[in-house]
């Protein structure tokens, strides 16, 4: 028996993961705080660490963690750094 | 000795590992299990608790790896898992006929089934608890998947096509005739999070298997359309731990001409178009955007209004303006407005004489909605105002205006009395003399009437937090 | 989670290497939601469940054990086989 599936079945086109540098040293990263409590702690010890690891650090946030963030904001940030932190979905 | 294949399969928690790299890291064993046999659950389970060992445990599941993950998740275990999906190619060469099979990496040492003993003696570690000893299930790769049922009810809930209730099969002519002419590839927008395309047909299949009769279909096309704007956040509602549903509130000549119910037992079952309309939206919801319980739907507890709430506004027993009115669209129009709500509180009051009485009660039980610290709410409350609730409103010559700011001055408690761990920023930095309210504002107080003649209960639902979601109406059109 | 997802993903695709960081229970919500948007191989970082309750030296402490696997996502390509990094992580 057939039937009209309320799925939509399409298969979507493969994403590319982004090419990784070689280390951290000398890159800017965005810490992205998706705005939940406690995040920005979390993400404070993380700009520590990789800070020590040589690495430039910029800080961000959305305004809604229950949203993804929009083209502009995300456009934003990938013009900011090199590298993404985000953080932290609980 | 097995020769073990060249796949590398996919892990959890990092990249694809190849079975070959896990030979010579010393004693491992390979634990093949899947999702449908309650053995390999109960041994996943027993394993979980393994401390340290002279050997290391892989979890290796015929599932994809987000079965793999769910299984993982539901056995608490935290040892790595790799994901064995079809064709089974590991199973297969290792020769694996039932699940939970144990395997000692380079040798031909296994455990078929749940053995504690045997177990035990691979692992070098004590497995107290029962039971002892349990059969397994087929291996996938020798079983296949699980088949539907001839019948075709029953093949619905086996493919998941449900809210766990019986469905009505969406076949090519009940799908046709909820369509009733209307273009099947008309798009409504993408359905998060999964943004599966909401098209008229697929939107029809949803109607079709909540149950809707065709000429329902209009209230749930204008439902879908108001919850896929962006202001209501449908994404955010759907993959939230807090409770979140969505209730439909349908005013205009549709009530009657639908037979949608808002007199009495308005929010319960017993009404076809109230039930099978908020369903279905329901279904959308979940099927066509992947907002499935325990999936990527992650309410911690959710509620009995997820199947859906849908009912009509009792215009005629309101004092005041109907709610699609209020909103900005004309008395003779039909509307469906979609608010994000929590659970119901029902809200008894018998004896007040006054409407400022009658206020303080409809406010002050709302106050422990959401949280009873978790002050002021930047969230909408709607509260359903039953018919003899407001007739004591009516009688006063009480606007819903002066209502809704009764309700916001009478829910206020200085800050001192909310600092409790669960408070807000705003709380903790204010004085313990300062005046908290409810909520940010008196608009975040929606109001509408509904209900049976006799009874003085009215509801208020509980507020959604943290969703920047806004209620949203859109216009009902009867054309195909 | 899913939300998180979603901006990672669209800034790999724009070229920017990223680590998302959750909690333990959200596991298959990353890997479906990963699926869905077409980057099946990714993994978010995660953590122990819950957070909201450490305190600020008990988050730092998270954000110390969960560096290793941040720098990981950031530097090495999630999909590649055998990386260098199995040993560790087994």
């Amino acid at each position: 028996m057939e039937y009209v599936t309320p799925f939509d079945e399409r298969v979507r086109e493969p994403i590319a993961h982004a090419p990784r540098p070689e280390d951290l040293r000398g890159r800017t990263v965005a810490l992205l705080d998706i705005n939940k409590a406690r995040g920005a702690e979390f993400l404070d010890r993380v700009e520590e660490l990789l800070r020590e690891e040589g690495a430039e650090t910029v800080r961000v946030a959305k305004p809604w963690f229950s949203r993804p963030a929009t083209g502009e904001q995300v456009a934003e940030i990938a013009g900011r750094a090199e590298l993404v932190v985000e953080a932290l979905a609980d | 000795m097995s020769v073990l294949p060249d796949v590398a399969l996919e892990r959890l928690d990092g990249p694809p590992v190849a079975l070959s790299d896990l030979c010579g890291r010393g004693r491992v064993v390979l634990v093949f299990v899947h999702g449908d046999c309650p053995t390999s659950l109960l041994a996943l389970r027993r394993l979980a608790a393994v401390g340290d060992s002279a050997v290391r445990l892989v979890c290796v599941a015929e599932e994809d790896v987000v079965g793999a993950a769910r299984l993982a998740r539901r056995a608490g275990v935290d040892f790595t898992t790799l994901a064995a999906p079809a064709p089974y190619e590991v199973s297969r060469s290792l020769g694996i006929e039932t699940v939970p099979t144990a395997v000692l990496l380079g040798t031909d040492e296994r455990v078929v089934g749940w053995d504690a003993d045997a177990y035990e003696r691979l692992l070098g570690v004590a497995l107290p608890g029962e039971p002892r000893l349990k059969p397994g299930c087929g291996a996938r790769s020798v079983e296949g998947e699980p088949v539907g049922g001839l019948d075709e009810l029953e093949d619905m809930l086996e493919r998941g096509w449900t809210d766990g209730l019986p469905v009505v099969p969406p076949t090519p002519e009940r799908v046709d005739a909820m369509l009733g002419g209307r273009d099947p590839e008309r798009s409504l927008g993408d359905v998060p999070p999964a943004h599966g395309e909401a098209t008229l047909r697929r939107v029809a299949s949803c109607a079709v298997l909540a149950g809707c009769r065709p000429e329902y279909f209009p209230v749930v096309v204008a439902a879908v359309e108001a919850a896929l704007e962006p202001a209501f956040n449908a994404h955010g509602l759907a993959v939230t731990t807090q409770p979140a549903g969505v209730a439909i509130v349908v005013n205009g000549p549709a009530r009657e001409r639908l037979g949608l119910n808002g007199g009495s037992g308005a929010l319960g079952p017993g009404n076809r178009a109230n039930a099978t309309i908020g369903r279905a939206l329901r279904l959308v919801l979940t099927l066509t955007g992947g907002a499935a319980p325990g999936a990527l739907d992650r309410a911690t507890l959710g509620s009995p209004l997820k199947v859906g709430l849908c009912f009509a506004e009792r215009e005629e027993a309101s004092p005041w303006p109907p709610l699609h009115v209020e909103r900005g669209f004309d008395a003779g129009m039909s509307t469906a407005t979609v608010f994000a709500v929590d659970a119901p509180v029902s809200i008894s009051d018998h004896r007040s004489r006054t409407p400022e009485e009658l206020a303080a009660t409809l406010g002050w039980a709302a106050a422990g909605t959401w949280s009873p610290f978790w002050w002021p709410m930047d969230d909408t409350s709607l509260y359903v105002v039953c018919p003899e609730h407001a007739a004591l409103f009516a009688g006063a010559g009480w606007s819903k205006e002066r209502l809704r700011d009764a309700i916001y001055a009478e829910v206020v408690r200085p800050a001192g009395e909310l600092q409790h761990g669960e408070t807000t920023p705003h709380v903790w930095a204010s004085d313990a003399a300062t005046p908290v309210h409810k909520w940010t504002e008196p608009e975040k107080i929606q109001l509408v009437v509904a209900g049976g003649e006799a009874g003085r209960f009215s509801a208020v639902f509980g507020p959604c937090d943290g969703m920047g979601t806004r209620p949203i109406t859109k216009e009902i059109s009867w054309s195909t | 989670m899913s939300c998180s997802v979603h901006d990672v993903i669209r800034l790999e695709a724009l070229g920017v290497p990223t680590a998302a960081v959750g909690t333990e229970p959200f596991v298959d919500e990353a890997l479906e939601q990963a699926s869905l948007l077409g980057m099946p191989g990714y993994r978010a970082v995660l953590i122990p469940h819950p957070v909201q309750l450490l305190t600020t030296e008990e988050l730092h402490a998270r954000a110390d054990d969960a560096f290793a696997g941040i720098v990981a996502r950031l530097l090495a390509h999630p999909s590649l086989k055998g990386v260098h990094n199995v040993g560790t992580m087994m």
